[in-house]
């Protein structure tokens, strides 16, 4: 068969997407393989919710706080049937004080106090950001009630830090790059807008295919 | 003038394709995010704008790389670069807090002021490429020379 000047012409620019869209889909595939599981251990929620609503956050970025309100309001909307994990995604390279706030939320969370001191870093995030001393950790771990000798010593634990890397490594093989990015049953949603907007339309679709809405 | 815009069209088209790959290789969340901060488009259009715009960029890019369809990819890539800096330049003068462009997905990170220099740049090139196209090592040149055979 013999192509006429103009098929073959068009016929190399359809070629051409072609194996663009071939190489884009297997360097996804392979881009997106290696994903190490994930460790849920600071969860909001009960264990047996069919929503798992997954936050990779930073403690020293403004749109984290920011989305903690659309958060509540999903959590209120739909009380026993979602749970919060929280996992650590310090962006340090913008976020001075980030590593350590997760380190210390981290140790709050040895004292059973993760959440309450979750909330105490995002409602006074501002004061503390522009902070020059790292005091705000200890005493907000006080205000708290915590074992301060306790809270102490694990802030110059290494496994506590080590536990973040592994939080933020979990992120960067999900290919996350944002703060907030949330994983809702497996579905990214970035920033609170998106978990505003899209976030309620995906689980009432999750909850409908479970039978549970 | 074959001299400039040879590599003017390797430039360009190697960005506009680099760009493209960085955005496809993350979910598409992440670069509607990025359109939804520029506060542009009706919420419907932020998704469908996030899904096609990479793919454009990407097959204009190797496109003109390749010297395909050059003048058409140049004027594709010239749009794209003009409606960016309008999408730039509004937001720089409502004061919007962008941070980064957020035009290379993760792999480059540009202030938008560094990437209005650059989309200016990238226009140029689209003008100069449109108006002389090269020829040089282009399937345009190799699908049309095998026509005339």
């Amino acid at each position: 068969m013999r192509l006429t000047p103009n098929q073959r012409y068009y016929g190399t620019g359809l070629l051409i997407l072609v194996c663009l869209v071939g190489a884009v889909s297997l360097a996804r595939t392979l881009y997106w393989k290696q994903r190490p599981p994930l460790l849920l251990e600071k969860i909001k929620g009960p264990p047996d919710a069919p929503i798992t609503l997954l936050e990779f956050s930073d403690f020293q970025c403004p749109a984290c706080r920011a989305a903690q309100k659309p958060l509540q309001q999903i959590l209120k909307n739909y009380g026993e049937r979602i749970r919060i994990v929280f996992k650590h995604f310090p962006l340090e390279r913008i976020h001075p004080w980030a590593r350590s706030a997760a380190i210390a939320a981290e140790c709050a969370h040895r004292q059973g106090r993760f959440w309450g001191y979750h909330d105490l870093l995002f409602e006074n995030q501002t004061a503390w950001s522009s902070s020059r001393s790292g005091d705000f950790l200890s005493n907000y771990a006080l205000q708290l009630g915590m074992d301060g000798p306790r809270f102490e010593s694990c802030l110059q634990d290494p496994t506590a830090d080590r536990k973040v890397t592994r939080e933020a490594a979990e992120a960067r093989a999900r290919r996350i790059h944002s703060t907030p990015t949330f994983l809702l049953n497996g579905q990214p949603l970035v920033g609170g807008r998106q978990l505003l907007e899209r976030g309620p339309q995906l689980i009432e679709r999750i909850l409908k295919v479970r039978g549970g809405g | 003038m074959a001299r400039y815009t040879f590599p003017a069209r390797l430039l360009l088209g190697f960005l506009f394709a680099a760009s493209g790959i960085s955005k496809l290789l993350l979910p598409v969340e992440e670069f509607a995010a990025v359109v939804q901060i520029y506060e542009l488009l009706p919420p419907a259009l932020i998704f469908p704008f996030a899904k096609i715009l990479p793919w454009l960029e990407l097959l204009l890019g190797v496109y003109l790389f390749l010297g395909y369809a050059t003048r058409l990819s140049s004027a594709g890539l010239g749009i794209l670069s003009a409606s960016f800096i309008i999408a730039l330049g509004i937001n720089l003068l409502r004061g919007t807090p962008l941070g980064e462009c957020g035009c290379f997905g993760k792999a480059l990170s540009l202030s938008p002021l560094q990437a209005l220099g650059l989309d200016m740049l990238l226009l140029g090139l689209a003008i100069l490429i449109y108006k002389n196209p090269p020829r040089t090592l282009s399937l345009d040149h190799l699908l049309k020379r095998n026509q005339s055979r």
